[in-house]
């Protein structure tokens, strides 16, 4: 036993006197390819998380410079790996804003937004998060990886949502102006109609009276006849022609219809309105050929009336003032044209001519030419009108010629 | 046709138009009588015996074609040619449509004297050519 103890002893001795050194160093060297084998393992591994991660996965030193890139990122941008290591972090993000937050580089994680620039041009949207990475004290800033994720898509369907809400709010609110607008039009409706019923029966009322003073009129005249009165008998009829003339535009207006077609010579009703004048104003016109048309009567001497009425006050101011009628064919239409030698309508005021209810008389209504207007295009013709301030105006009145049946018959076919 | 002045019966509301226009057919050579209501035209009417009547549309609270309609049923005044004066006509006379049958004629206001003179005679043409027509139905039928 004991000499089994002293060779242990002996055994020991030597591995302590000479062989244990270079046992130690074997031991380490082998822990220390261990430890090799284990970092580089560590770091393939990661190298493959990055490198095939399918999102994209940037990395950049302390310089900015950056050092990782990877295939999602290449995926992303197009871009090689190669071509973008060792460039600068400004060629992915030139957004100076939003890079320099991302080059900041957090203490923790951060989340940042930034376009990321694409190698065909124009950028990607991606949300990163990136981290810092620091030397051994934990304080030197050795560089920084950030992680995207691409959020074109949902930042396109952010925006279209945005702008389809945009779209439906302006829609709700078109859809709104239109309820309003209609119903402004319904009220304004109401109220024509409402002023409508006033004027016919303020109207029909109205002639009563005038029946009255017209025949009172009358019978001046026939029991003093005398020159003395005539003037003042003459402007009393005229003026009961006027308020006749006024109460049926009112008429006219308060119930605009279709016209009542018939055939009828357009120079008798011309010459009535031209003779029917309260004043002796000069009309000059030839009342001898015939001019056949289809049209409503009534309807065709509301307009010349008015017309002839509006040409006699132009020019009843004027010392030698005249009023022309011409009637004439062209083509398929009757063209009638009534010129006076008035004072003529302002330029600016001529577009409105034909609006309800505008006037430049004190007592005028402001229905006649819109009556006339209308009436014209119940007709299915055109009214035009020239003028020039202190010369005169032409009224132009187109109606189509020939039988409005056969007219009809041509456009269905 | 008798030469004789005729008797115009002027049924009206509206008492100077009815004064005015009394002078004005009186100065024309008739003879006008007036009432101022449905009424007193019936009346009137089945006295005088008419040779025409003037009516108006709007009586108060009376309706002019009534009053026509009253007219043509009693056999002494159904003959009698009945004018209607009323400012609703405008637009009917233009068209020559829509005159009742109780109403021989119709003049719109405001009128003239000329119209109602006018008027006046074309009934009473009408009236005269009357008997002739019955003759002639007479002739045919026998």
């Amino acid at each position: 036993m004991f000499i089994k103890e002293l060779r242990a002893l002996k055994r020991a001795l030597k591995a302590r006197g000479a062989g244990a050194p270079a046992r130690a160093r074997a031991d380490a060297e082998q822990a220390r390819l261990e430890m090799e084998k284990e970092l580089r393992r560590t770091r393939d591994y990661l190298e493959a998380l990055i490198a095939n991660a399918n999102v994209p996965i940037v990395s950049w030193d302390s310089e900015l410079h950056i050092t990782r890139f990877n295939h999602a990122c290449e995926l992303l941008t197009k871009y090689d790996a190669a071509e973008v290591i060792g460039g600068e972090l400004s060629f992915l993000f030139p957004e100076g804003g939003k890079n320099a937050v991302l080059a900041r580089t957090p203490v923790n994680s951060e989340t940042v937004e930034a376009g990321i620039s694409l190698k065909h041009g124009g950028t990607r949207m991606v949300l990163w998060n990136s981290t810092g990475i620091y030397e051994a004290d934990g304080k030197t800033f050795a560089g920084a990886i950030a992680q995207g994720q691409d959020i074109t898509g949902h930042r396109l369907t952010e925006e279209g949502l945005k702008r389809d809400k945009q779209t439906l709010e302006k829609a709700g609110r078109t859809k709104a102006l239109e309820l309003i607008d209609a119903r402004l039009e319904l009220e304004k409706a109401k109220r024509l109609s409402d002023i409508g019923t006033l004027a016919a029966t303020v109207a029909h009322e109205l002639r009563n009276p005038l029946a009255a003073i017209s025949m009172a009129a009358s019978n001046i005249k026939r029991k003093a006849a005398s020159p003395l009165l005539e003037k003042h008998l003459q402007n009393i009829d005229k003026k009961i022609l006027e308020s006749n003339q006024i109460i049926s535009n009112l008429l006219f207006y308060s119930r605009i219809r279709m016209p009542q077609f018939a055939a009828v010579d357009i120079t008798p009703i011309l010459e009535e309105c031209a003779v029917s004048r309260g004043v002796p104003i000069q009309v000059d016109a030839d009342f001898s050929t015939s001019h056949p048309v289809e049209a409503d009567p009534v309807q065709l001497k509301e307009v010349f009336s008015n017309i002839i009425s509006n040409a006699c006050d132009a020019v009843s101011g004027c010392p030698r003032g005249r009023i022309s009628i011409r009637t004439t064919e062209c083509g398929k239409f009757l063209r009638v044209r009534i010129r006076d030698t008035g004072i003529g309508i302002e330029k600016d005021l001529l577009p409105r001519i034909f609006d309800p209810f505008f006037t430049t008389k004190a007592k005028g209504t402001g229905l006649g030419l819109y009556v006339c207007q209308q009436i014209v295009k119940l007709h299915d013709g055109v009214i035009t009108v020239e003028s020039e301030p202190g010369k005169g105006t032409t009224f132009g009145i187109n109606l189509p010629r020939g039988s409005r049946y056969e007219s009809k018959k041509n456009t269905d076919n | 046709m008798t030469h004789a002045r005729k008797i115009v019966l002027l049924v009206d509301d509206d008492r100077e138009f009815i004064s005015e226009l009394e002078e004005s057919l009186a100065l024309s050579g008739y003879i006008p009588v007036t009432a101022g209501d449905g009424r007193g035209a019936l009346k009137t009417a089945r006295e005088i015996r008419p040779d025409v009547i003037l009516l108006d549309l709007r009586l108060g609270s009376e309706n002019g074609f009534a009053v026509a309609g009253r007219l043509r049923k009693d056999p002494a005044t159904a003959r009698i040619p009945v004018i209607m004066m009323s400012a609703y006509f405008g637009e009917m006379a233009g068209r020559g449509r829509g005159l009742p049958p109780a109403v021989d004629a119709y003049l719109n206001k405001p009128l003239t004297q000329k119209d109602i003179v006018r008027g006046i005679q074309g009934v009473l043409a009408e009236e005269t050519e009357r008997p002739f027509d019955l003759m002639k139905r007479l002739l045919i039928r026998t």
